[in-house]
């Protein structure tokens, strides 16, 4: 059977009456979900679960896809709009997508988001059909060592998250990566920097931290500002990128696209990585960085275009090997055990209606998204022009309702408050939270790697050196470090150059 | 007059809620009068989290009250696990866990509760678990690989999903008995660790389910497993004791509620469960999602996990496991 052949019975699969409404619903329950900060796509995927029990298991992985890439189109809403990202992968778009909502260009940012993950989710989904044998045989490669090397990689990228002071943010950088040692062990198995606290014992948790830090912090600093916002003054200007803001746009569009695609594989990486590395690449590629922070449309474009990407390259490593490389590839992969298929290297050869009709579904879900998502920028926009007093406090709402969702206890409403007050106060002082959530992530990424390489090596530090890969990635970090001094021995030669004229 | 009738409406609403708190406050003498609430100590994804909820959907049939169901899996359970010991016993708040959170945690860490602050109402099931190696590396038995093992002392490493699991102990119980040197390289999970294996970064892992597709497609081979008797699925493969190995994977997934609760309600739940696992879907799930179906009584299972607390802690002693230190 050809390749096409593949794909026309996928899209009759999917144009199932059955298939196309709970791609429909998967989408549009996904964008809500999205939207709302806290909730995330696993809660609503295991809520949904048992209902799916009665329907195909075709018909249940279409539903929950449809979900899990909603999210990525609806994060970025809140994120542009109030500042507060709907998401952890969102996280990042906050820092150019609000800036360009100040300046009245809201609607734009939501375009372009929409449309870099309608576009970044179009090549993820190439991507899955043409080599995700082969990539997912190829990501096996990766073990601890490459892990730790590559992880190094991303850390250097903290320094390009600083907007102002590169010492701050490596502070920051420093103190995610001591509160993401929080928990247990991994070697050990014991807790450690609990204080004695059995809620602490998986660590203080993501979605608190990142909600606390944003969202919260952002409603205190606006408690002090006088209820007229600057948002509502700045005029709309247009509610659709223009052509210039294409033209700035479209590299990273496919730069974060392929960032997205490669991090997604990776077991463990994922959405919220991939948006911080591509906003860096972006930053760093960039001809006049200093547009980033203050509005630049890149800095939307990319990491967004990155986590949709991401989100459809993480279906590969479940689809082609059975590995779930994150928890909701975990419930996808239950969702399948429950209808009796074993996730596994069988598993295309076995189920050819499962995979091309999911498949196929990606690319009308993706294609709805954009259909419902555009219409929808018109009546986002004018969110903001809800007064703050009714806004805030609903967003305060949904902020709790959403991180007590997660655990159903009231300990990570703690977690959330302590770190509004703290993200609060470091706003004050000019500390950015990016490159503390970039850590808090990377960093028992790291620490594992580090630990299980020397391990495996038997405690030799060789190892990172003598595998290609890990001394591959290893020489591109040094690299990357050395970077960040070149522009001030260009500054000195410049000065040189000028003293000798 | 329009006034008037608003208001008689209010209060006919304000009546209507009164007595619905009423009916909630009664105690009847038919348990259970109300929804029960279960908290699943797991996440969602897995095995147990969907196979709870399967059991407790086709228990409802026999209790007549539906169960409210909520997941909190912080702690490998132990959150939950500790909430719940401060319920009051009434039957009406149990969680479905693993007899991990209560024989195993609580003697690795601090935590504040006992396994005796509860009283157990029944196990359905266990996950299986067993040792993998790749198909392409030259060992086809066990013993093959001790051999090897014994031979290349420090040379063989193994995954799994952390250290203290059974699995953990399972390979430290062979290291033992047969003096030979491997390491352990743990890692955050079951799937991860096999993932390890899968690209052959260590020599086997000591795992659960998450190789059986790939065993069945001839990419990974299953040595040995940590069961009383041979998987149905896989008749080949022996167990550890036929291999000379006694020890058995004693982690079941079970309900539990807090101390106290009257012996007829707990009575009834273990019932009502027991009959939920005739049903012929529940009995086909378990086979798709790879569970060892397995019974005991509330009875039975409390003396079952005494007894394997008991030979837990002497593992743990004589392994040397880190344990957190005692706060005095």
């Amino acid at each position: 059977m050809g390749f096409f052949d593949n794909i026309l019975y996928g899209f009759q699969i999917t144009f199932q009456p059955i298939n196309f409404l709970f791609c429909g619903i998967g989408v549009l329950m996904g964008t809500l979900v999205g939207v709302l900060p806290g909730i995330g796509p696993a809660g609503a995927m295991a809520l949904l679960l048992p209902a799916t029990f009665q329907f195909s298991p075709t018909s249940t992985l279409i539903l929950l896809a449809g979900i899990y890439y909603g999210v990525q189109y609806g994060g970025s809403t809140t994120s542009i709009l109030v500042n507060i990202p709907g998401e952890a992968s969102s996280v990042v778009t906050c820092i150019d997508g609000h800036q360009m909502a100040r300046q009245g260009r809201a609607g734009p940012a939501l375009g372009i988001a929409a449309w870099g993950s309608f576009i970044a989710g179009t090549i993820a989904n190439l991507g899955l059909m043409f080599v995700a044998i082969p990539l997912a045989y190829a990501a096996l490669r990766l073990g601890p060592p490459e892990y730790f090397s590559l992880m190094c990689m991303g850390l250097i990228i903290v320094t390009y998250l600083a907007q102002h002071s590169v010492l701050k943010a490596i502070m920051m950088a420093l103190v995610g990566i001591i509160l993401g040692s929080i928990g247990l062990d991994l070697i050990t198995g014991l807790p450690r920097f609990t204080l004695g606290i059995n809620e602490l014992t998986d660590g203080a948790g993501m979605i608190p931290l990142v909600i606390g830090l944003f969202g919260i912090s952002e409603i205190l600093e606006n408690l002090e500002k006088s209820l007229e916002r600057d948002v509502f003054k700045a005029p709309l200007k247009n509610l659709w990128p223009s052509l210039k803001d294409w033209t700035q746009a479209k590299w990273a569009i496919v730069r974060g696209s392929i960032i997205g695609f490669i991090l997604g594989i990776l077991p463990g990486g994922g959405a919220v990585i991939s948006s911080f590395v591509s906003y860096a690449v972006e930053k760093k590629v960039s001809r006049n960085p200093e547009r980033f922070g203050k509005g630049a449309i890149e800095g939307v474009a990319s990491p967004e275009s990155a986590n949709n990407a991401s989100a459809g390259a993480s279906l590969i490593p479940l689809l082609s090997l059975g590995i779930p490389p994150n928890p909701i590839m975990a419930i996808f992969f239950t969702a399948l055990m429950i209808h009796g298929i074993q996730p596994g290297p069988l598993l295309i050869k076995q189920y050819p209606d499962l995979f091309w009709g999911l498949v196929a579904s990606l690319y009308l879900g993706n294609a709805l998204l954009l259909i419902l998502n555009l219409p929808l920028i018109g009546i986002w926009v004018k969110v903001l022009r809800i007064p703050y007093k009714i806004l805030f406090p609903l967003i305060l709402l949904f902020c709790l309702i959403g991180v007590y969702s997660i655990n159903n206890v009231t300990f990570d409403l703690y977690v959330m408050i302590f770190f509004g007050v703290l993200g609060w106060m470091m706003r004050k002082f000019g500390y950015e939270p990016a490159p503390l959530v970039l850590a808090y992530v990377l960093g028992p990424l790291l620490e594992n790697a580090l630990r299980q390489s020397l391990l495996i090596s038997q405690g030799s530090f060789l190892i990172f050196i003598t595998r290609p890969i890990s001394a591959a990635a290893l020489g591109i970090a040094f690299l990357l470090l050395l970077s960040n001094f070149f522009p001030y021995f260009r500054m000195r030669r410049r000065e040189y150059e000028k003293f000798n004229e | 007059m329009k006034r008037i009738r608003w208001n008689m409406g209010k209060g006919m609403i304000l009546c209507g809620f009164l007595l619905l708190l009423m009916c909630g406050l009664s105690y009847a003498q038919e348990f259970p009068t109300k929804p029960i609430n279960m908290v699943i100590t797991f996440s969602p994804g897995g095995s147990a989290d969907p196979s709870m909820r399967l059991l407790a959907s086709k228990a409802e049939k026999f209790l007549g009250q539906p169960f409210v169901t909520t997941n909190n899996g912080g702690g490998g359970g132990s959150v939950a696990m500790t909430i719940l010991s401060k319920e009051r016993p009434d039957g009406y708040h149990i969680s479905g866990c693993s007899s991990t959170s209560l024989i195993r945690i609580p003697q690795f860490r601090e935590v504040p509760y006992k396994h005796e602050d509860f009283v157990p109402i029944m196990h359905f099931g266990a996950p299986p678990s067993g040792l993998v190696v790749k198909a392409d590396s030259p060992w086809k038995t066990l013993k093959e690989f001790v051999e090897y093992a014994k031979k290349n002392p420090g040379k063989v490493t193994y995954s799994s999903m952390g250290i203290g699991s059974p699995m953990h102990l399972a390979m430290e119980f062979i290291a033992k008995q047969e003096g030979i040197q491997w390491t352990h390289v743990p890692y955050p999970g079951s799937g991860p660790a096999f993932t390890a294996v899968l690209g052959g970064h260590v020599t086997a892992q000591s795992g659960s389910s998450e190789s059986y597709p790939h065993v069945r497609a001839g990419t990974i081979r299953l040595l040995a497993i940590h069961h009383e008797k041979r998987f149905k699925s896989f008749p080949d493969v022996p167990t550890f004791r036929e291999m000379g190995y006694d020890f058995i994977n004693e982690s079941v997934f079970m309900f539990a509620g807090p101390k106290g609760i009257p012996p007829s309600i707990v009575k009834r739940l273990d019932e009502a469960f027991r009959k939920g696992m005739e049903d012929p879907e529940f009995i086909q799930t378990m086979e798709k999602m790879e569970i060892v179906v397995s019974y005991r009584n509330s009875e039975d299972l409390k003396k079952y996990l005494e007894e394997a607390y008991d030979r837990l802690g002497k593992m743990i002693r004589e392994l040397k496991l880190p344990k957190e230190p005692e706060k005095k």
